[in-house]
């Protein structure tokens, strides 16, 4: 049943860590990979995955784990004291909450960082992989004149009328962000997040908010259908709506930034392939600008957005331009609140 | 050698056929209750030690929980809407039931297969479906505009609604399957006897047939009640924030938070409650006596 899926995942990794049963460990030849699975996963080993294997002689096993289910496994791992994977996906508060699983990064050894990276990608704890944002995606033919350019907007049911999307994805301090920009808090002095004045400013809202999505498919189906006008949504599944035919728009300004880093765990044995893949992603700007192209998320190769055309550009989420209009989130101040703002959310939208 | 051989088999079977020896039967059901422990016995438990056992034996968990009015709404909620799918099934299955238990050769593959079919399918499948049945521009609302009968689209998705349909459809076959066994196995003789007795059709339903389908009854009641306690997928995708269940909040404390002690705890309340409440019932319909007879 689907209620038992969860408990079944569960029960498995506590039977690993109970047991003590090391998962099977890596051979000399191989590293494992985890990132979210599916196409995006596909994507990873065409362009990344399989060339570093016919160039190294190192093969990828890939792991697919959503992020929850990524820092469950490793808690389970590291209890059972047997470390099976090398590099995982981290999100910016995982690094801080996450970081005594995670190995420290010599940023040194990245001998391509500096030809290649886009400025910071080289953290103490992760190297920055995928540049996305949860910004407003909305349907164009509902605003001929144009459409929402910030939450303010998003918050002006006059001026814009329809129903609205928002996420209730595990990650409640995006519309919280949303809230307190609509309430006219500059983007870059969100934190600490004020939760008293955000939960006021979406009481405000909630009456206009038909669906509160959990999962990115459903984000999308939602302006597909016309359930709703605009949504704050993941930057990516807006431009696959758009490639699909969708005259959505999606809009950086005050978007909030959604990336991912790789990481490492410490434990592992593999330090010298792990750095040599970690070096080996910074490589090869046509292949990120294909990833791009296929997942709509660009990727910290700053060399690939040379290769696009302006018109490209534009909309691009790693722009030097249009990251300088999107929201500044403090993922130290996440990873210490998270249990606390997520209990409140609760606690607010099962009013 | 061969006479040992042959008291070895005389010990585990018997030739009469009436039923496997005792040795026998441990030796059948010893793969699937060794599974069960190392997989779901061994797991639960250790989740439910952490709650009280962290590192010493603390209550801190379980006072968490009553300290916040959340939890205790949630659990309600959760109750509610499962008793409430119970109720729906039971009224939409009894008559299908009914029908089934009439029906012969190729009428009766065809309803079972009407019920069966939809319990092989995906419960995604069968969530989404409602999905385009019930949105803004769905079905529903499309067909009721046409008629002239609303001007706009009624809210009928993302709310308790759409979850208690949702869920009713995909529990209906577990409320079917269980009172068509037991109407089966009623004698035909006995509502014939009954009429040639002078009763009508209601008092043959009531005084006889009823009571002896109740053992089906109580079985589809319980059965649909504690699989509604644990739904997570289908009020995650066609409910709304006020459907939030306390099977969401597990899964959220486990695999977000790892907060696993307060997940421990949360899981051994709703088991806890789920327990008493099948004493209850048991107590008050006797299952198990109902069951025997």
């Amino acid at each position: 049943m689907n209620s038992l899926r969860s408990l079944t995942f569960l029960s498995v990794s506590l039977v690993v860590a109970l047991a003590g049963a090391a998962p099977a460990r890596a051979q000399d030849k191989e590293l494992v990979v985890v990132a979210t699975g599916g196409a995006f996963e596909q994507s990873l080993r065409k362009h990344f995955y399989e060339p570093f294997a016919e160039q190294t002689g190192v093969r990828i096993r890939p792991v697919a784990a959503s992020n929850a289910e990524t820092w469950t496994k490793v808690k389970a791992m590291r209890e059972a004291n047997a470390i099976g994977w090398d590099i995982v996906t981290a999100w910016p508060e995982d690094l801080v909450a996450q970081a005594d699983s995670l190995a420290k990064l010599d940023c040194s050894r990245l001998s391509n960082l500096a030809s290649q990276a886009v400025d910071g990608a080289c953290t103490e704890r992760g190297l920055l992989r995928t540049i996305g944002g949860v910004s407003i995606v909305y349907d164009a033919n509902r605003f001929p004149q144009g459409g929402p350019q910030n939450w303010a907007d998003f918050w002006d049911v006059k001026r814009f009328p329809g129903p609205r999307a928002m996420p209730n994805a595990g990650a409640p301090w995006w519309p919280l962000m949303a809230a307190l920009m609509a309430d006219g808090v500059p983007r870059d002095k969100l934190f600490p997040l004020d939760l008293d004045r955000a939960f006021r400013k979406l009481d405000e809202l909630r009456p206009s908010i038909a669906v509160w999505w959990r999962t990115g498919d459903q984000s999308m189906q939602l302006l597909r259908s016309g359930e709703v006008v605009m949504s704050m949504m993941w930057s990516g599944s807006g431009f696959v709506l758009k490639d699909q035919g969708m005259p959505v728009s999606v809009v950086w300004n005050e978007a909030v930034p959604n990336v991912a880093y790789w990481s490492v765990l410490k434990g592992g044995a593999n330090e010298e392939k792990v750095y040599a893949f970690l070096n080996y992603y910074l490589t090869r700007p046509e292949a990120h600008v294909a990833f791009a192209n296929a997942f709509k998320y660009d990727t910290s190769n700053r060399n690939a957005l040379e290769l696009l055309s302006a018109e490209e550009r534009a909309v691009r989420g790693s722009t030097p331009e249009n990251v300088a209009k999107m929201a500044v989130i403090d993922a130290a101040w996440v990873a210490v609140n998270r249990a606390a703002v997520i209990e409140r959310w609760n606690r607010w939208l099962s009013k | 050698m061969t006479a040992s051989l042959k008291r070895l088999a005389a010990t585990l079977w018997r030739p009469d056929w009436r039923g496997f020896s005792a040795p026998l039967s441990l030796l059948l059901v010893g793969p699937l209750v060794i599974g069960l422990c190392v997989a779901f016995i061994l797991p639960v438990g250790r989740l439910l030690e952490v709650s009280v056992w962290n590192p010493d034996f603390t209550i801190a968990e379980l006072v968490r929980i009553a300290e916040t009015p959340l939890y205790l709404r949630i659990l309600g909620r959760t109750f509610l809407l499962g008793a409430v799918v119970t109720i729906l099934t039971l009224v939409l299955a009894y008559p299908v039931a009914f029908l089934m238990a009439r029906l012969t050769g190729w009428r009766l593959a065809l309803a079972a297969a009407c019920v069966m079919v939809p319990l092989w399918t995906s419960v995604l499948v069968r969530s989404y479906a409602w999905i385009i049945i019930l949105q803004r521009n769905g079905l529903l609302n499309s067909m009721l505009k046409s008629l002239g009968l609303i001007d706009a689209p009624l809210p009928l998705l993302y709310n308790e609604l759409s979850v208690a349909i949702a869920m009713t459809h995909v529990l209906l076959p577990y409320m079917i399957l269980p009172i068509w066994a037991a109407l089966r196995t009623i004698p035909r003789e006995l509502p014939l006897a009954a009429q040639s007795l002078g009763a009508n059709a209601v008092r043959v339903f009531l005084l006889v047939v009823l009571p002896l389908s109740l053992p089906g009854v109580a079985s589809g009641v319980l059965m649909v009640f504690i699989l509604s306690l644990g739904f997570y997928v289908t009020p995650a995708l066609v409910g709304g924030p006020e459907t939030l269940m306390i099977a969401t909040l597990i899964g959220q404390q486990t695999t977000e938070l790892l907060n696993w002690p307060f997940a421990g705890a949360l899981a051994a309340l709703l088991l806890g409650i789920t327990l008493l409440l099948v004493a209850v019932f048991n107590r008050f319909l006797g299952l198990d006596k109902k069951a025997a007879s």
